[in-house]
């Protein structure tokens, strides 16, 4: 991890030196996880739209990006400030949203993911500061101390906000039958 | 300590970024707390199910991930960036220190020709001591407002057309009266070197006011920054139906909504 990591960091300077070649590496190596990140923050339908943007900004900031953290964790950071200021811009305009996104995409039916379209489901119930450092911890697989980086945090903000996390899950989880009844048959549980 | 922070330590536990004495603490407060131990349970289980439908391992088990796959953006990010523009910074940069160097030594020459008076060797002709001590002054003042608004265009990242008209006149009747005032032999060549430096930031101020090389790029470039597919994602669900006619009106639109009703 720490390998690929200071690659996809030395991939990142040299793409802030003007090297395509490397920006482009960069964003292959890179660019799941930020999808994976702001389509559990906002919505898997915004999902590529963010994920752009977030690589636009990045971009536009990478001669700036000294290799302080590594270029995953910085890139993580701009991905959640897209998604802060997609919030920001979407609740300062009336607009009818779906229940949950997750239910829109048509090979959901009967394939296995009704685990995920629930907990997804929950997930997005749960606070924004909380989501953010559950997704950034259990989903991309993120120590304390890099999320703590990304949401721009102390580490034990992080950890408090994981815990409370678990427990606004555990709760859920609890007081949600339809999680319930279709958990026991799958393989995840 | 209440069951709350305990449970952080345990939280952190299954993240494995527990200290070795809360582990020790948390181990013996499960042994007696079993809303403890019972949430610990039901913590993993969240997690282990969180972890397993929302990153899991890999799509190899024939589970096929839903957020995961999507198309490879390296191609639309690289397109909608600028493009390369590294030659053309380094060539604006070369310019502008250049020009900031030459309007430096233009205000300095300018400072230095009020210190020091119509010198004998440098004085353009020979026109009596009263006007050619005030043109001297004239001339000294042009070479300071020069240097002056060289520095400030190389300074500012502004556009930098406002100077192009006065500096223009200003460097053609220059060039003409000089090539005129050679030809008559009123002015030593030497004497006329000087005005390379004044040629040389003109021709630079004209090349920054290129639209290609201005500061903020090509004048084209709003949708180059924009990114334009929000606008198609945003705009289909609110499309607004086409005018027409409001219902209540002569034919068939009246018949329809009899038959509906």
């Amino acid at each position: 991890m720490s390998d690929d990591d200071a690659e996809v960091t030395a991939w990142a300077l040299a793409a802030g030196r003007g090297d395509r070649e490397a920006a482009a590496r960069f964003i292959r190596a890179t660019q799941q996880h930020v999808r994976r990140f702001v389509a559990h923050l906002i919505s898997p339908a915004e999902a590529d739209d963010l994920t752009q943007e977030t690589y636009l900004r990045a971009m536009r900031s990478l001669p700036s990006f000294a290799a302080r953290s590594s270029a995953r964790t910085w890139l993580l950071g701009i991905a959640r400030r897209t998604a802060v200021d997609h919030v920001r811009a979407a609740t300062s305009r009336p607009r009818t949203v779906p229940l949950s996104e997750w239910h829109d995409t048509p090979d959901t039916r009967g394939s296995g993911f009704d685990g995920e379209v629930v907990l997804n489901d929950l997930l997005l119930a749960l606070p924004a500061d909380r989501r953010e450092a559950f997704v950034a911890t259990q989903v991309l697989g993120l120590s304390y101390a890099e999320a703590a980086e990304v949401c721009g945090c102390p580490v034990g903000t992080i950890r408090s906000r994981v815990a409370r996390a678990r427990e606004d899950l555990v709760v859920l989880v609890e007081g949600n039958p339809r999680s319930i009844r279709r958990r026991p048959g799958s393989a995840a549980g | 300590m209440g069951c709350e922070q305990w449970r952080e330590i345990l939280s952190a536990q299954l993240d494995g970024e527990e200290t070795p004495a809360e582990r020790i603490a948390v181990d013996a407060h499960l042994d007696g707390c079993t809303g403890c131990r019972d949430w610990c349970d039901r913590a993993a289980t969240v997690t282990r199910r969180s972890r397993l439908a929302l990153s899991g391992p890999a799509p190899a088990h024939g589970q096929r991930r839903r957020v995961v796959p999507g198309p490879d953006l390296t191609d639309a990010v690289l397109a909608a960036l600028p493009a390369p523009r590294r030659l053309r910074d380094r060539l604006v940069f070369a310019l502008r220190t250049g020009l900031a160097l030459i309007g430096a030594l233009q205000l300095v020459l300018g400072l230095a020709q009020v210190g020091r008076g119509p010198a004998a060797g440098h004085a353009h002709g020979a026109l009596d001591t009263l006007t050619s001590g005030h043109l001297w002054h004239e001339s000294a003042a042009w070479n300071i407002a020069v240097g002056a608004g060289f520095l400030f265009v190389a300074a500012r990242r502004t556009p930098t057309s406002g100077l192009l008209p006065t500096l223009s006149a200003f460097v053609g009747a220059l060039v003409l009266l000089s090539a005129n005032d050679l030809v008559t032999g009123r002015v030593e060549p030497a004497r006329l070197v000087s005005h390379g430096f004044l040629l040389t930031g003109y021709l630079i101020v004209v090349a920054l006011s290129r639209p290609r090389l201005r500061p903020d790029g090509p004048a084209g470039r709003d949708h180059r920054d924009r990114p334009a597919w929000r606008l198609a994602a945003h705009d289909v669900p609110t499309a607004t139906p086409p005018l027409r006619l409001v219902p209540p009106h002569v034919g068939s639109a009246r018949i329809r909504d009899r038959s509906a009703a």
